[in-house]
């Protein structure tokens, strides 16, 4: 990866790394992956941070 | 070290709950929700739409598909200011998301609830939200086009640029 410029991380406290992890109680259903062949490109981001209505 | 959202251990685990939440229930609703990135895209957050009681955005792209779900456990569950774009709730993209929340090192360490960043750098191109993590590899929902959004390794583009934590 790259853009890692900040000097602090998430990961850099052992606690805050892995955060209770096993504590986190998200819906346990299994999903199905997509095949990332298959996937559409992503048209990417809007590009701007523009409020509500800013941007047609 | 103090979290990204200032909310506590406990709190924490029960906002990455909400937030997965959100993005599992927009994926399960992907015939009805539509990509954009004209001025609807903002409708989740602008119209409160709130993944507790099963609403979705009807509009999205991926930052404010990413958003809206952070949104869902920072103000719904926590009321919290915009720790994720810097903008009130209002407006936000991967750029803005960039500059807010904490990075992640290591993949390996991230969470639900984290965002991937995607692009050769800043201000990014693309995200999408980590929702379990299976055999060690982060999962992400990626809402990133029309037939999304998609269920999906992090790791499926080769541009990851961060992962970031904002909760």
């Amino acid at each position: 990866m790259t853009g890692n410029e900040d000097l602090r991380f998430a990961d850099d406290d052992p606690e805050y790394a892995t955060d209770a992890a096993a504590e986190i109680d998200v819906e346990a259903a299994a999903l199905e992956e997509a095949d990332p062949q298959s996937v559409p490109p992503d048209i990417g981001d809007s590009g701007t941070a523009e409020p509500p209505g800013g941007k047609g | 070290m103090p979290s990204a959202s200032g909310l506590s251990r406990d709190q924490r685990i029960r906002c990455r709950d909400r937030v997965v939440q959100a993005a599992r229930l927009t994926l399960a609703n992907k015939a009805h929700t539509h990509y954009t990135e004209g001025a609807q895209r903002w409708d989740g957050v602008t119209n409160r739409r709130d993944a507790a009681i099963g609403q979705f955005p009807e509009y999205s792209d991926c930052s404010s598909f990413a958003t809206w779900c952070l949104w869902n456990g920072l103000v719904l569950r926590f009321g919290l200011g915009d720790v994720v774009n810097g903008a009130g709730w209002t407006g936000g993209y991967t750029g803005t998301m960039l500059l807010h929340g904490l990075p992640v090192r290591y993949p390996s360490n991230a969470l639900p609830g984290d965002c991937v960043i995607y692009g050769s750098g800043p201000p990014g191109v693309h995200c999408a939200v980590v929702v379990d993590i299976v055999n060690g590899i982060p999962m992400v929902i990626s809402h990133g086009s029309e037939p999304g959004p998609f269920y999906l390794a992090y790791d499926y583009r080769s541009d990851v640029l961060q992962i970031r934590r904002y909760i």
